[in-house]
């Protein structure tokens, strides 16, 4: 069985303070703390690559492990925003920074907000396919590298983050089954402009789309895992804004205690914001939903399970 | 389509839009009343689901009053 055994994570330590900007975009405190739930945004080094944030996610792993890099046999890279522009491919300078094997396996994922829940598909399925034993699923989707600070519809929202999750054979989490999503017809909702480079957002219509297919497609993973919702104890949902987790849970039916929102502090980091979530102190869960969406459009879920280790 | 008032402004609470549009006037701004734009997509969105209604993202910005919302809907 391939599970996630551990997580890393890193957030740069420098902050951009709503507080600081809000009056220019005409938004007040309530709104920050009540709607987007975004106070500060992490923000990366000028000089600082996604490989670097890759890195040092894995110094946190290394921290909570005994990871060793010899032993890796797999690295994926999931990122819309890679070193320089994606060619080689970050994973590929991750695996130089780190030391790792030369019979290690590397690739780049592109997917934004769906993008750890597909990845966590692929690397399980891609493990299990060719025997290998260890493997590191980043994270690293710094949209500092895109955002215009004075688009008051994506400044105020996004931080940089990346994370780690280490695969093996000696799971903490077991992995259930997934279910995904795409409707590429309205991409244009979440893009990057070709000639500007600039990253822009309709709000409106990406709200639409989460609050009608995002509960909907739970239930159905869930049914399709033959769990319902009142069989779970946590749902880690992609942290979009406070508004829209808020708004998930709400049709979800969940309590509030059961759809943590915690980053008011860093920001909205795309992919990384689920694995932030499951890297954190989470006490005795044992059922987890874990729900993104976003960029493509796309969409994807799966259900993760406490592996009891015996005495 | 034949829409009330009342059940524009009850869909509005239970929306949950401000507390201020509570006891609105008809004729006044929603957004003046405390209504931010997650709440007015919120809005729309409940409003698009009970009704079985499109409303386009280029007209909400004229529909911030409940007589607004209201003539709007009696013309779908």
């Amino acid at each position: 069985m391939i599970g996630i055994e551990e997580i890393g994570v890193y957030i740069p330590k420098t902050r951009k303070d709503n507080l600081l900007r809000m009056c220019e975009f005409g938004v007040n405190e309530e709104f920050l703390k009540t709607k987007t739930g975004m106070l500060s945004l992490a923000k990366k080094g000028a000089e600082e690559e996604t490989s670097d944030m890759c890195v040092s996610a894995f110094y946190d792993l290394q921290k909570k492990t005994n990871v060793v890099a010899d032993d890796i046999d797999c690295v994926v890279v999931c990122t819309q925003n890679p070193d320089a522009r994606g060619l080689p491919h970050t994973s590929a300078i991750v695996h130089a920074k780190l030391g790792l094997p030369t019979s290690c396996a590397v690739f780049d994922i592109s997917l934004g907000c769906s993008g750890y829940v597909y990845s966590l598909s692929i690397i399980q399925s891609f493990m299990l396919a060719n025997g290998l034993k260890k493997g590191l699923l980043f994270t690293a989707d710094p949209y500092s590298k895109i955002i215009d600070n004075n688009d008051k519809n994506t400044c105020l929202l996004f931080g940089d983050a990346a994370t780690v999750s280490l695969l093996s054979e000696q799971p903490v989490w077991g992995i259930g089954a997934f279910s995904f999503g795409s409707k590429g017809a309205d991409g244009e909702a979440i893009r990057v402009q070709e000639d500007s480079g600039r990253f822009e957002m309709n709000g409106r219509s990406v709200f639409s789309f989460t609050a009608t297919v995002i509960p909907a497609h739970i239930k159905d993973m869930l049914e399709k895992n033959d769990l319902t919702v009142d069989n779970m104890d946590l749902f880690a949902l992609h942290q979009g804004s406070r508004f829209i987790v808020d708004t998930l849970r709400k049709r979800l039916g969940v309590p509030e205690e059961k759809v943590p929102f915690v980053a008011s502090k860093y920001g909205n980091t795309v992919s990384s914001s689920i694995p932030l979530i499951l890297g954190g102190e989470l006490g005795d869960i044992k059922n987890i939903v874990i729900a993104g969406f976003g960029v493509g459009l796309s969409w994807a879920s799966a259900v993760l399970y406490k592996i009891e280790k015996e005495v | 389509m034949d829409i009330k008032h009342e059940e524009v402004l009850a869909l509005l609470i239970s929306s949950g839009v401000s507390d201020e549009v509570a006891g609105i006037e008809y004729d006044a701004s929603l957004s003046d009343a405390g209504a931010d734009s997650l709440d007015i997509s919120n809005f729309f969105l409940c409003l698009e689901e009970k009704f079985n209604v499109k409303v386009l993202d280029e007209d909400i910005d004229e529909l911030d009053t409940v007589n607004a919302i209201v003539s709007y809907m009696r013309k779908k």
